[in-house]
């Protein structure tokens, strides 16, 4: 008896002196809504953290809280951050990481080392690349009503869903950022006066950032990459007659279904061709200038559509060559289904890409045009 | 060494009582049954002239029917004056004793005893006055549709409601006395053509084998019979509704019924029999299986969130969505508690209001609300002591857990929370998944008079699924549970029959 009363009293103690061991109350943390690194000219490491504080009422809006550190590595900033805020700051629920510019053309990789090690890191924030500074944006701390780190992360979101942005988050780019054969393509945050403008693309080559892409060249580099959002807004000129009339010489159409089909081509010599066959079935949303129901019409629309599109696939092609950033998975192709001709090219396959001959072709059909007209 | 100690002291001895024959003398007897009876004040007793003989008619005017005692015994013989005694007492229960020990015994069960002088032998003739309330429906288990009555207090009149539901002569039914002092009856039912024979000769013996003095609920007899007194799980199942006990002994169980009690006792039960409402068979199957199928939800619910929202808070707060995680970061920055703390706090109000909510006279019944619902529920959050998030939490465990047609499960839910609570403070998630572990490692290995405890899932039987987890239309359940392994498991087969013998659907 004496016995079980001693262990117990034993395993009991122990199991209370473990207690609380891993314990991380909410209620000690300072949550981080965004975060934002930049490039010091001293080759140091400039952060901003967007620290949101919720009142207890109700009626109150929250609030955000700004800390810019520097730092030799990011944890670094964010320990120096620590020690100028009170409780303990928790990057557990970052919605969105912003590099600047400069600090994008250097090495991503070596910056991102930290959220690929710790496990509470917030895997699916969404990552971008800023125009200048991504302490500028993140200075702006109100767009409207709402706080600029979740201005950010919704803008982008939205962008996603029509196709102007890629969808990525800080996991989705990792495997991509380790593949010799492909790249990786991020928003561009752009700073308008005192909005932000989400709808550029942001190029890479490896772990450096190379170029962006226009809006209309980042919803062609989506449709060729068979990542079409809910939808996919373009506005195209159509010039069928010559009119004098310039101004509602447009036309807006949404993407409604796209079906691609990407061919690797090797000739004997080495030559790379990629063959791109993109079939757009389009709605027509705005085209003040016709009826649409001559079917010749149409038909003539198709191939001026067809046209236009694929001059946009050849730009949006040659930048990205330009750029180096095989965001199409070339080099991935190659390594599955060509791997003699990759490992003669893969030593330096960023100069090879750009040699790589593209053939793009787009047929785009009119399928609906509206409901009266 | 112990067994001989058993033996000394086994049920046995108490059977010996010192023989006496009746003494011829009338005066003799009186006194001695008054010695007996230690001169009790309700002891009555009346001359009485037959045969040319003076008689006794002694009997308790507490238990015993005076109105009885005058039509039935002294009418007859004052007219008839002389004959015989058996032939003239109208009264059904009528017997022969020459052993005066016996006497006081049957006086106290409310006989009524003849003597006569110079006659060595006693009449005891059964009186017992009836005294029981109206059969009414059970107010703690309820039901919207089916039969509205319950069982009372009288064991009578409960093997009634259970044989007139039954009119089959496999019914069977066996008295037993419990209790040295208090000599409780006990009723055990069973199908004959149904019941194992195993089952019905272990629970005959484990009653035959109680031994104590006083027997006044259902619980003792429970904790007696149990195999498994200290788990948490209740291994019978207790029920005021006739219906309810017909549907178990038809599926092979047994009931045990006490007098001057009105709960059944039906053994032996699965986890998920506690789960199970006659409500379920009387709306149709679809809605039956919706709401069962909500009721073990809401096991989850009552054992499990309040374990679950402490480990998030306090140690995983990442897997909150990012707008969930603000608006529970506000309410619970200004607690000044750690959430165990908070959890055991508002846990334990909640019991001791639904305590008091019991205990209460329906009078002042009102208070609980205004003080329960007012003070507690928004001035502790208004205050700051405690967060929104935990007095929603608590609600829905308490709400979740008297979901459970059965109050003792619903009670086990709850104090089943608060290890799942204290593991979650000091391990997080972890300690709950063990916590977990620990709860399904004992109900899969607990038993109940030879039937697995979580049958039929562990040991898992298909077919019983049906009518464990929903509630399949009745004309698909051909088969009865197997976990009482009942003596026949194939009910009929085609219940509608119509369907098959009607020519046009063809």
């Amino acid at each position: 008896m004496k016995r079980i009363c001693f262990s117990s009293t034993f395993i009991f103690v122990f199991l209370l002196l473990t207690g609380c061991w891993d314990q991380d109350l909410l209620k000690d943390a300072r949550l981080i809504y965004g975060g934002g690194f930049d490039l010091e000219p001293n080759g140091k490491i400039l952060s901003t953290f967007v620290i949101r504080d919720v009142p207890v009422s109700e009626q109150q809006s929250p609030k955000n809280e700004l800390i810019y550190t520097v730092g030799n590595t990011p944890r670094e900033a964010r320990h120096k951050a620590d020690n100028q805020i009170s409780r303990n700051i928790r990057t557990y629920r970052n919605r969105i990481l912003i590099i600047g510019e400069e600090l994008a053309k250097q090495d991503v990789h070596q910056l991102l080392d930290v959220f690929y090690r710790d496990p509470k890191s917030p895997f699916n924030a969404r990552i971008g690349v800023a125009e200048g500074k991504a302490k500028d944006i993140l200075s702006l701390k109100k767009v409207g009503n709402v706080l600029i780190a979740e201005e950010i992360d919704e803008l982008i979101n939205s962008k996603e869903k029509t196709t102007t942005v890629p969808k990525v988050t800080i996991e989705t780019i990792f495997p991509v950022m380790m593949d010799p054969g492909e790249d990786f393509v991020l928003p561009y945050i752009m700073k308008k006066g005192k909005r932000v403008d989400v709808s550029n693309s942001a190029m890479f080559h490896k772990y450096q950032f190379t170029g962006t892409l226009n809006p209309d060249e980042s919803t062609m580099y989506l449709l060729l990459k068979d990542e079409k959002g809910k939808m996919a807004t373009l506005t195209k000129k159509i010039s069928i007659e010559k009119d004098q009339k310039k101004v509602y010489n447009f036309m807006t159409f949404n993407v409604e279904k796209s079906k691609r089909r990407m061919k690797v081509l090797i000739q004997p010599d080495d030559q790379i061709t990629v063959r791109l066959d993109l079939k757009l079935k389009v709605s027509v949303l705005e085209f003040p200038k016709d009826l649409l129901d001559d079917k010749k019409r149409v038909a003539r629309l198709n191939q001026i559509l067809s046209k236009e599109m694929t001059d946009l696939a050849n730009k949006t092609l040659k930048k990205m060559q330009k750029a180096r950033c095989d965001g199409l998975g070339i080099g991935r192709q190659l390594i599955a289904f060509h791997p003699d001709t990759w490992k003669k090219q893969k030593e330096d396959w960023g100069s090879n890409y750009q040699k790589v001959h593209f053939v793009p072709k787009i047929q785009v059909e009119i399928i609906k045009k509206g409901i009266i007209m | 060494m112990m067994d001989l100690f058993r033996k000394l002291f086994s049920n046995k001895r108490a059977e010996k009582s010192s023989y006496i024959n009746v003494f011829p003398s009338l005066q003799k007897n009186k006194e001695y049954i008054q010695n007996q009876l230690f001169h009790s004040s309700d002891l009555k007793w009346r001359s009485i002239r037959f045969n040319q003989l003076s008689g006794l008619i002694v009997f308790f005017e507490s238990l015993s029917d005076q109105q009885r005692i005058q039509n039935e015994i002294i009418r007859p013989l004052e007219e008839k004056k002389e004959g015989n005694v058996d032939a003239i007492i109208a009264s059904v229960d009528i017997a022969k004793k020459s052993d005066l020990s016996q006497l006081p015994q049957s006086l106290v069960q409310g006989n009524c005893v003849l003597l006569f002088e110079g006659t060595a032998e006693a009449y005891i003739v059964g009186m017992a006055a009836e005294n029981k309330r109206n059969i009414v429906e059970p107010e703690n288990e309820g039901a919207i549709r089916g039969a509205h009555d319950g069982f009372i207090e009288h064991l009578i009149t409960n093997l009634y409601l259970v044989r007139k539901r039954i009119e089959n002569p496999s019914l069977v039914v066996r008295y037993y006395q419990v209790g040295k002092a208090t000599k409780t009856k006990l009723a055990l039912l069973y199908m004959q053509n149904l019941a194992n024979p195993d089952l019905v000769e272990e629970v005959d013996q484990r009653l035959g084998s109680i031994v104590m003095d006083t027997t006044i609920s259902p619980g003792f007899i429970a904790e007696m019979i149990e195999d498994n007194p200290s788990s948490l799980f209740p291994q019978i199942l207790f029920t005021e509704r006739p219906d309810r006990a017909v549907a178990h002994l038809m599926e092979g169980r047994v009931v045990i019924l006490s007098d001057g009690d009105a709960t059944a006792q039906i053994l032996p039960v699965t986890f998920f029999a506690f789960y199970q409402s006659p409500d379920d068979y009387h709306s149709r199957w679809i809605v039956g299986s919706f709401i069962r199928l909500l009721r073990l939800v809401s096991f989850i619910i009552a054992s499990l969130v309040p374990a679950l929202y402490i480990a998030i808070i306090g140690f995983h707060p990442e897997i909150l969505p990012v707008n969930l995680i603000f608006t529970v970061k506000s309410s619970i920055d200004k607690v000044p508690f750690p959430p165990i703390l908070e959890a055991l706090l508002m846990q334990i109000t909640l019991e001791v209001l639904r305590e008091a909510g019991v205990r209460l006279p329906s009078r002042v019944g009102q208070t609980i609300g205004i003080v329960g619902g007012l003070v507690i529920g928004e001035s502790v959050v208004r205050a700051g002591l405690i967060s929104y998030p935990m007095v929603i939490v608590v609600a829905l465990t308490a709400i979740s857990s008297f979901v459970a047609p059965s109050n003792e499960i619903s009670t086990a839910t709850r104090i089943l929370g608060f290890p799942l609570m204290i593991l979650a403070a000091m391990f997080g998630l972890i300690g709950i998944m063990f916590g977990i572990l620990f709860i399904l490692i004992h109900l899969c290995k607990l038993e109940s008079f030879g039937t697995a405890y979580f049958a039929p899932v562990m040991p898992l039987r298909i077919k019983d699924l049906k009518d464990t987890f929903t509630r399949f239309p009745i004309w698909s359940l051909n088969q009865r549970p197997h976990d009482p392994h009942p003596k026949r498991v194939n009910q009929e087969r085609y219940s509608r029959g119509w369907v098959h013998d009607d020519p046009e659907k063809e």
